[in-house]
């Protein structure tokens, strides 16, 4: 951090900008924002940083054009997944199937086949995790130079992360949505709903996998069910924070206020519509819109994780690099 | 809008905020009038970031800091120069401070490590000042105080020892209220160059208010009209050398440059004026700003060179740099003849065998020369060379109203107002008459707006 350097090099302040959660408090508590003449406005200035990173250190290189507001990107990627699916769907014969109420077990798999499914998900899912460790990985060597993080900072840096800490603000809150109200927990309360909605889904899809590949159940699960008890619970918290993060930066666009960048925008649409999109196919599992939905919701998920190392969801990498790295400087110093 | 309260206070900085919420705890008729708009409220207190207090082991300092030693190191900035017994009172008070923060929602920072060695004898608030005084205008709030920013107090009325009304300037006009009691707590006058002028002349053009413009001692004006008893004088106020490009307000604490024990410092004219090394720089920093004040032009220029220009805090404007020292004079506006003369005679002056450690006092001095530099003194010939230009940057005054120990305002023939107090800046010089002592003026503001804030109300009804 700030008092453990004297002179400052663009990793340094890419570092910082990672580390910040535009809590916002230091905007209210600094004496040197707008009117003084300084006119220092940290939390825009970090923002534009982050975004910068997220453009820089993208893997592959070439993809972060795409990234520009993300939008058109998101767009055509919806429109490029949903017409590979729908070609997938063809090609397996009969035609009128997705206009039809289909039930019982292996239902889904009506429509698209379960090994397609399989391996196209195994692949974006590998595309993901390797895209994000060859950014990191460029991120961690500009950041941290000849130091290594060690397990301990790891450790202390999951804790963080999934205890939201830094979102506490140091116990004085962040002032959220608007930068001149008092602390509060508005903005962690929010950010937990969507980790843990994001994470409940996630469990969702897994422990379907886990019924299907290895005890042999077939979907639909009953509502009783891991599967659906975490996809339901996890598709309403996600739902319920996505949406409070757009209403709060709606409210809080004056022109004192740090409104999201467009990415940060374009993330939570993509996260609520798929969250949406996937209570939607299980409200109507039994019914002739089941197969439509089904499409709608896979290429959801699809956009969703081949963006993952463009737009917003990449923050986590950085993020967590930062506060390992920021961990391992404390430890260096003694604090 | 209302004209009469029972508690008007005048001013909306640390010790403004303490005694409205002190006299809170008795009466929710209270006024608070902040001259400056709501995005620049709290005077100087968003600069700081420390309260000096007296205590036993806690968890927010290093070490207990006991009463004894307090008062001395006040008796010793100031030359012993210091009423006793408002000090006195002023230190056992302190002893409250954490627990009154804490009842106001400001957060106070654990325990600090290698802070400025105040980390035993004060405490940090959890994001300054600013998120202090904010804190405290939100409790404000919250209690039903009336405040009204763009607000000035122009005029006082007094009926024998008491005030009775108050002349307001604020965004509708003028207006007079009635009022119980009135705490004044309107800061120092620093920000008053046309006023200092009078004893400095046209030198305060060149001199730049580090905090507020909004101090501007207006009420100190208004209580000398009405023959109030004063301490200090117009020629007072603790400065130190600043970037001569900050602004000329509200440059704040990033302003000052430490660079001068490792460097020499020399006027416009390129010569040296004061011993560099005197002593440690924390010991010596505060005499700069009236040292340059007195140079012609009030400025000057701290010469470095690549040896000796990561020992000090990084600046917040670049220094000018060149790779020659006529390079550098030119740049800085100095006659490039003097300053290499100087820079020559100066490296000649220097003891063969010496240890440079810039923690301690060390042997590295100067001999033979008009003005010596007596530690720290290594030679000036590794470029490229960097240099600062300076002005004075003025902290705060010493000039303002006696008062008693419950902050009530005295008038010349030495007798007590009844219902007139004063706190903060403007009373503070009764105890730091001269000299600085971390974080104490934020002990003063505190301790005087607590007990004027009580001390009002009751004043108030009788």
């Amino acid at each position: 951090m700030i008092e453990y350097r004297r002179e400052f090099k663009t990793a340094d302040v890419e570092y910082v900008s990672n580390l910040c959660h535009d809590c916002g408090q230091c905007f209210d508590v600094c004496p040197y924002t707008p009117p003084n003449e300084f006119s220092v406005d940290i939390p825009k200035i970090l923002s534009e940083i982050r975004t910068e990173t997220y453009r820089k250190y993208a893997t592959p290189r070439k993809m972060s054009l795409f990234s520009g507001s993300g939008i058109g990107f998101t767009l055509m990627l919806f429109g490029f997944s949903f017409l590979a699916l729908f070609v997938i769907y063809l090609s397996s014969g009969n035609y009128l199937r997705i206009f039809m109420a289909i039930s019982g077990p292996g239902s889904f798999y009506v429509i698209l086949s379960n090994d397609i499914l399989d391996v196209a998900g195994t692949l974006i899912l590998f595309f993901v995790v390797l895209a994000w460790s060859i950014s990191g990985k460029k991120f961690l060597k500009e950041v941290g130079g000849h130091s290594n993080i060690g397990l301990y900072d790891l450790i202390r840096a999951f804790f963080d992360s999934f205890g939201e800490k830094w979102f506490r603000g140091g116990g004085a809150g962040c002032n959220y949505p608007h930068r001149d109200e008092r602390g509060s927990y508005k903005k962690m309360i929010t950010h937990s709903l969507v980790l843990y909605g994001f994470l409940l889904d996630f469990l969702a899809t897994t422990s379907a996998f886990v019924e299907q590949d290895f005890f042999h159940v077939l979907p639909p699960y009953p509502i009783l069910s891991m599967p659906v008890i975490s996809g339901i619970t996890g598709g309403v918290m996600l739902i319920i924070g996505a949406s409070l993060f757009l209403i709060f930066d709606y409210i809080s666009s004056s022109e004192k206020d740090v409104s999201m960048t467009p990415i940060d925008r374009t993330f939570l649409v993509a996260l609520l519509l798929t969250a949406f999109t996937g209570l939607l196919v299980l409200g109507f599992r039994n019914t002739s819109l089941m197969g439509t939905l089904l499409l709608i919701h896979l290429s959801m998920v699809s956009v969703l994780f081949i963006s993952a190392p463009y737009g917003k969801f990449v923050h986590l990498v950085y993020r967590f690099i930062s506060i390992g790295q920021y961990h391992l400087e404390k430890r260096l110093h003694g604090d | 809008m209302e004209n009469s309260y029972s508690v008007l206070i005048i001013g909306g900085g640390n010790a403004g905020l303490c005694a409205a919420l002190s006299a809170a705890e008795h009466t929710s008729d209270i006024l608070l009038v902040e001259a400056a708009p709501k995005p620049e409220r709290g005077g100087n207190t968003k600069y700081t970031r420390d309260i000096r207090y007296a205590h036993d082991l806690d968890g927010y300092t290093t070490g207990e800091y006991p009463d004894d030693e307090f008062v001395n190191d006040v008796v010793r900035v100031t030359n012993n120069n210091t009423d006793v017994d408002l000090l006195k009172m002023v230190v056992s008070e302190s002893r409250n401070i954490p627990s009154w923060l804490q009842n106001k929602d400001v957060l106070i920072h654990r325990a600090l490590k290698g802070t400025l060695h105040l980390g035993r004898t004060n405490l940090f608030m959890f994001g300054g000042g600013k998120a202090m005084i904010n804190s405290y205008y939100a409790a404000a709030e919250k209690l039903g105080i009336k405040i009204e920013y763009n607000t000035k107090c122009t005029d006082l009325e007094f009926s024998g020892n008491r005030v009775t009304n108050a002349s307001l300037n604020g965004p509708d006009g003028n207006r007079t209220v009635k009022v119980g009691s009135v705490v004044v707590a309107s800061g120092g006058l620093e920000a008053n160059l046309e006023w200092l002028s009078e004893y400095w002349g046209s030198a305060t053009g060149n001199f730049i208010v580090r905090g507020t413009r909004y101090n501007r001692g207006e009420l100190l004006r208004v209580l000398l009209r009405h023959k109030t008893k004063t301490i200090g004088n117009l020629s007072q106020f603790h400065s130190v050398a600043v970037d001569a490009r900050s602004p000329k307000f509200d440059g704040g604490i990033v302003t000052r440059i430490d660079s001068i024990p490792y460097s020499i410092t020399v006027n416009r004219d390129g010569n040296r004026f004061y011993d560099e090394g005197e002593d440690l720089w924390p010991k010596r920093y505060a005499i700069w700003g009236r040292l340059i004040a007195e140079q012609p032009g009030q400025l000057a220029f701290s010469i470095v060179d690549s040896k000796a220009i990561n020992l000090f805090l990084p600046t917040v404007f670049e220094p000018v740099r060149d790779d020659t020292i006529s390079g550098l004079a030119i740049k800085l506006g100095i006659s490039p003849e003097n300053l290499s003369r100087t820079v020559m005679e100066y490296n000649q002056s220097l003891k063969r065998k010496c240890t440079f450690n810039p923690g301690i006092l060390d042997d590295c001095s100067t001999s033979g020369l008009a003005v010596p530099k007596s530690h720290w003194a290594a030679p000036i010939d590794s470029p490229p060379f960097y240099g600062y230009s300076f002005r004075p940057g003025i902290t705060f005054t010493y000039y303002g109203v006696k008062v008693n120990s419950k902050g009530q305002v005295l008038s010349d023939d030495g007798n007590p107002s009844r219902n007139l107090f004063a706190a903060g800046e403007i009373m503070s010089g009764n105890i730091l008459s001269e000299g600085y002592l971390a974080g104490f003026g934020l002990t003063i503001g505190t301790v005087f707006g607590i007990t004027a804030g009580k001390e009002a109300v009751s004043a108030a009804g009788s």
